[in-house]
């Protein structure tokens, strides 16, 4: 029995150290990765204005689209989608009517004074 | 800007003489004249005639001065062009004022009809405003603006790919995806059409002018079929909104 105990104790003693980092480990771990899940474009927020076309991502789109299909709940999915379409049909809206009118611009213009 | 180093002195009085007439109708001489160059020519140059013409000239260059400021301050409130563009632009509209303007002042020292007949006709063939440079900002603004619109509907497709595929089996999933589909189609198309537009219709020279007005009409039509295929796609994004909804 004594000889039992006291080779209970020292495996104890040896292994404590071990679990110890392990815990802090696992804790940190853990930490690190609700983090990473995080999205990266809280939704409903508005990605600045670009510059160069294309650079605009709506907001919502990258969460929804970097989920993998099943792992979030369907409501969410459209949710995020709805968000994403909405703010998109609103600046395409807007930069066709702008374009429309540059467009005749330029073509009045040159019909009305062809040679100059 | 390269484009404007070259100033071609050609024997085109007609066209100078269209240019001083257009704005001035007082010179009623040169009107009469203006149909041919020899005759135009054998016109006396009186001091009355010099005047007429160097406030023509005047009037010609300071109207291009107007559209070129109307033209930057445009710039000023497209949010979305690309700065290559921008730059490119700018640079355009303050070498066109600052060579227009130059022009101007030697025509006002000019002391005779003809020393004024090849000098004004500068503010034409260098500088083409009205025939190029107009329509070559109008085209890089839409086709910019075009673009940033495409993509703004092409950055939500992963999401709605996703949306579309947690749907029920059934009549709207299945509406939903034709859709989906139907905005894909015609926000390619449009960023094909829109693509490059700036860049080609920026490299037009005015030196080059009317032979590359050809070039100028088929970027015009590109970008009338982008903002038709936007504005197609556009429709489809509310229709599949409204799905989701």
């Amino acid at each position: 029995m004594d000889t039992n105990h006291t080779t209970s104790s020292r495996a104890l003693r040896l292994l404590a150290p071990v679990l110890l980092v392990a815990l802090v480990g696992a804790m940190t771990g853990c930490s690190r990765g609700r983090g990473a899940e995080a999205p990266a474009v809280v939704p409903g927020t508005t990605a600045p204005a670009a510059a160069t076309p294309g650079a605009t991502s709506p907001a919502g789109a990258t969460p929804a689209a970097s989920r993998p299909a099943g792992s979030g709940s369907a409501a969410a999915d459209t949710s995020a989608a709805q968000a994403a379409l909405a703010k998109a049909v609103k600046d395409a809206e807007s930069a066709n009517g702008t374009a429309g009118k540059d467009l005749a611009a330029a073509g009045s213009s040159a019909e009305g004074d062809p040679t100059q | 800007m390269s484009r404007h180093l070259t100033f071609a002195r050609t024997s085109a009085v007609l066209l100078s003489a269209g240019l001083v007439l257009a704005a001035a109708p007082a010179t009623g001489a040169l009107a009469a004249t203006s149909s041919a160059p020899s005759v135009r020519q054998s016109v006396s140059c009186s001091t009355n005639v010099l005047s007429g013409m160097k406030r023509a000239v005047n009037g010609a260059a300071a109207r291009r001065a107007a559209t070129l400021s109307s033209l930057t301050i445009k710039l000023a409130t497209r949010p979305h062009l690309t700065a290559d563009h921008r730059a490119t632009l700018t640079a355009l509209y303050s070498a066109d004022g600052a060579g227009i303007s130059g022009v101007n002042r030697q025509v006002q020292s000019d002391g005779t009809c003809d020393a004024i007949d090849a000098d004004a006709q500068a503010i034409v063939t260098d500088y083409r405003v009205y025939a190029l440079l107009v329509p070559q900002s109008g085209l890089t603004l839409a086709a910019d603006a075009g673009t940033f619109g495409a993509g703004s509907l092409a950055a939500t497709e992963p999401a709605l790919r996703l949306a579309i595929k947690v749907m029920p089996a059934g009549s709207s999933k299945d509406r939903a995806q034709l859709l989906y589909d139907a905005m894909a189609a015609s926000v390619s198309a449009a960023q094909a059409d829109f693509e490059g537009v700036g860049d080609r219709v920026l490299a037009l020279m005015p030196s080059d002018y009317p032979g590359n007005a050809g070039e100028l009409k088929s970027e015009t039509t590109e970008v009338a079929a982008g903002t038709k295929a936007l504005a197609a796609a556009v429709s489809h994004a509310q229709q599949l909104a409204a799905l989701l909804g």
